[in-house]
């Protein structure tokens, strides 16, 4: 919490204040200097439109990626269902940023180089919320679903209409934590991107080079780091929320 | 409806229904994580050429042409120590802190509060804050100690300084996971241990620890495949240009780093292939000494 004090001062202080030897911790006067300057030299809107563009739609994605294969973990019974959860559990120990390297490749002979496709697509899936979602799905009363096909309901429909409706709240953590991580994301972004408009706002803001002759100082850098701070950090503080209000409602008794 | 009255279709269609909803997922696993996986480790035992060509079957060459070469050394090197310093410290004082938080109930909220926010901050924006932290005549850090160390330029400085923001950023979260843990530990455990005459230092180890062994497990194999794989930091503050970077001297070269350096800012897909597989076999090893750990002194009653 100290570092992210520290940003937010630095990022009020005018740059002759940050320039001296003494010791500031608070800005002697508040200047809202550094981010005017973040505004007009820097496309920060287009990065930060980058950054929430592949987060949500990757979030967006994931939940049906995870809830889908988890549907069909927690409700059905097949030959070579151990197999294929076996192969789910296997790949969350593959450390994923080995394989970034022939990703890249593979991305790149597809020609989704500096495409918001290329960027996303890595992160359409992950075994964790996989996991979570089965886990979450296997504890849900069977007699529901046994009532629903009675009913004559498909599974599909059964899925649509009653089970994701009913899990909102495990569809909220998978998406939000989902999101967050996207937004975070530094490698892949930066591997895939080369021209400036694409970038993702985490990749923008490493590359904002201290330019005295611009007066684009660390004043800057750190205005631009709070900019960026703030969809998380207004993600979070939601989020708690969401974690201590939500609980499944209960469509079956015993 | 009887059974054998079921049209073929539909009969066919029930039971193909799960593996189609597996598609999608397994889809995107099999291209992105198993396909990878197969490539690298089949290409590694080849020599391929700029455009990944394959030339011919090498065997073990490319293997034997990186460990000889002292820069992935190095970075071997530099991995473990940031491992064996990172992982261990961050969670010592996550640890502490948590159990200081314990005591304190009115103010745990906040603390809870903050350190959450610390996990909503990405390694980017981490990174810049210390960037400037660490400047040598702007940064706080040599304000406050009245030093003048380059930090992030030295390199008998550089890799410690990457260990100190690797530690900050690990805390938050291993504070919220211990501390729910602990206050997830039943009273009455604790009460009888109270009785049996625990008290302070032996009560933290003999009944504290192994009662958030899970927790303290899932943070060590968490902590330990994020260290083992990282280059975030290393690539941020010493990019690579004209094919040289991994920081001053190479001393922030980490397994990963040294990969970028080779398959992307370079060329030289052999090392990088085989560099991938030893970073595989490398991480494969810790996970295992963790689950080892796991086996004998993690308490899951």
């Amino acid at each position: 919490m100290l570092p992210l004090l520290y940003a937010v001062c630095i990022s009020f202080m005018e740059p002759a204040e940050i320039l001296t030897k003494e010791l500031h911790f608070f800005p002697n006067s508040l200047s809202l200097e550094n981010y005017r300057i973040v505004f007009k030299q820097t496309a920060i809107f287009r990065f930060m439109l980058n950054s929430f563009l592949i987060a949500f739609v990757s979030s967006f994605v994931r939940i049906i990626t995870s809830s889908l294969s988890a549907f069909s973990f927690a409700f059905f019974e097949y030959k070579g269902k151990k197999l294929m959860f076996y192969l789910v559990t296997v790949s969350l120990i593959i450390p994923v940023d080995v394989l970034m390297v022939q990703n890249y490749f593979t991305v790149a002979d597809m020609g989704m180089i500096n495409t918001y496709m290329g960027m996303m697509v890595v992160f359409f899936v992950s075994s964790m919320n996989i996991f979570v979602m089965r886990q979450n799905f296997m504890a849900y009363s069977r007699t529901l679903k046994e009532a629903a096909m009675i009913d004559g309901c498909s599974n599909f429909l059964f899925y649509l209409r009653i089970l994701l409706p009913s899990s909102k709240s495990v569809l909220a953590t998978v998406f939000i934590s989902s999101f967050v991580g996207t937004w975070n994301t530094y490698l892949w972004p930066m591997m895939v991107t080369n021209k400036n408009e694409m970038r993702t706002a985490q990749v923008a803001i490493t590359m904002m080079n201290v330019n005295e002759s611009s007066s684009f100082g660390y004043g800057s850098v750190m205005a631009a780091a709070v900019i960026i701070l703030i969809p998380s950090i207004l993600v979070f503080i939601i989020f708690q929320k969401k974690i201590i209000g939500g609980a499944m409602a209960g469509a079956v008794k015993g | 409806m009887e059974r054998n009255q079921m049209p073929f279709f539909r009969k066919l269609f029930r039971k193909v229904e799960p593996y189609l909803y597996l598609i999608p997922a397994f889809s995107l696993l099999i291209l992105f994580v198993y396909y990878p996986f197969a490539k690298n480790t089949i290409l590694s035992f080849f020599s391929v050429d700029k455009f990944r060509n394959i030339n011919k079957f090498v065997g073990f060459s490319n293997y034997v042409r990186v460990l000889s070469d002292g820069n992935f050394i190095k970075a071997i090197r530099n991995t473990f120590i940031y491992v064996f310093t990172t992982v261990p410290i961050s969670i010592i004082i996550g640890f502490a802190l948590a159990l200081l938080a314990r005591k304190k109930h009115k103010l745990s909220i906040v603390y809870e509060a903050l350190f959450a926010l610390s996990m909503a901050v990405s390694a980017s924006v981490i990174a810049m804050i210390f960037q400037l932290a660490y400047n040598p005549s702007m940064g706080i850090i040599n304000k406050i100690t009245g030093l003048n160390t380059s930090w992030l330029t030295n390199s008998k400085t550089a890799l410690l300084s990457l260990i100190i923001i690797q530690i900050w950023a690990n805390i938050g979260f291993n504070f919220i996971y211990i501390f729910s843990a602990l206050r997830g530990m039943s009273e009455e455990v604790l009460e009888s241990a109270l009785i049996d005459g625990a008290v302070g230092i032996s009560r933290l180890f003999k009944i504290i620890v192994p009662l958030i062994s899970p927790t303290l497990l899932f943070l060590l194999v968490k902590d330990i495949a994020y260290a083992m794989t990282t280059a975030s930091f290393t690539l941020i503050f010493y990019p690579y240009t004209d094919g040289r970077g991994g920081g001053p001297n190479g001393s922030t070269e980490t397994i990963m780093s040294y990969i970028y350096g080779k398959a992307i800012a370079g060329t030289n897909y052999n090392a990088a292939f085989a560099a991938t597989m030893v970073g595989f076999v490398l991480s494969g090893i810790m996970m295992a000494l963790c689950l080892v750990l796991d086996q004998k002194k993690v308490n899951y009653d």
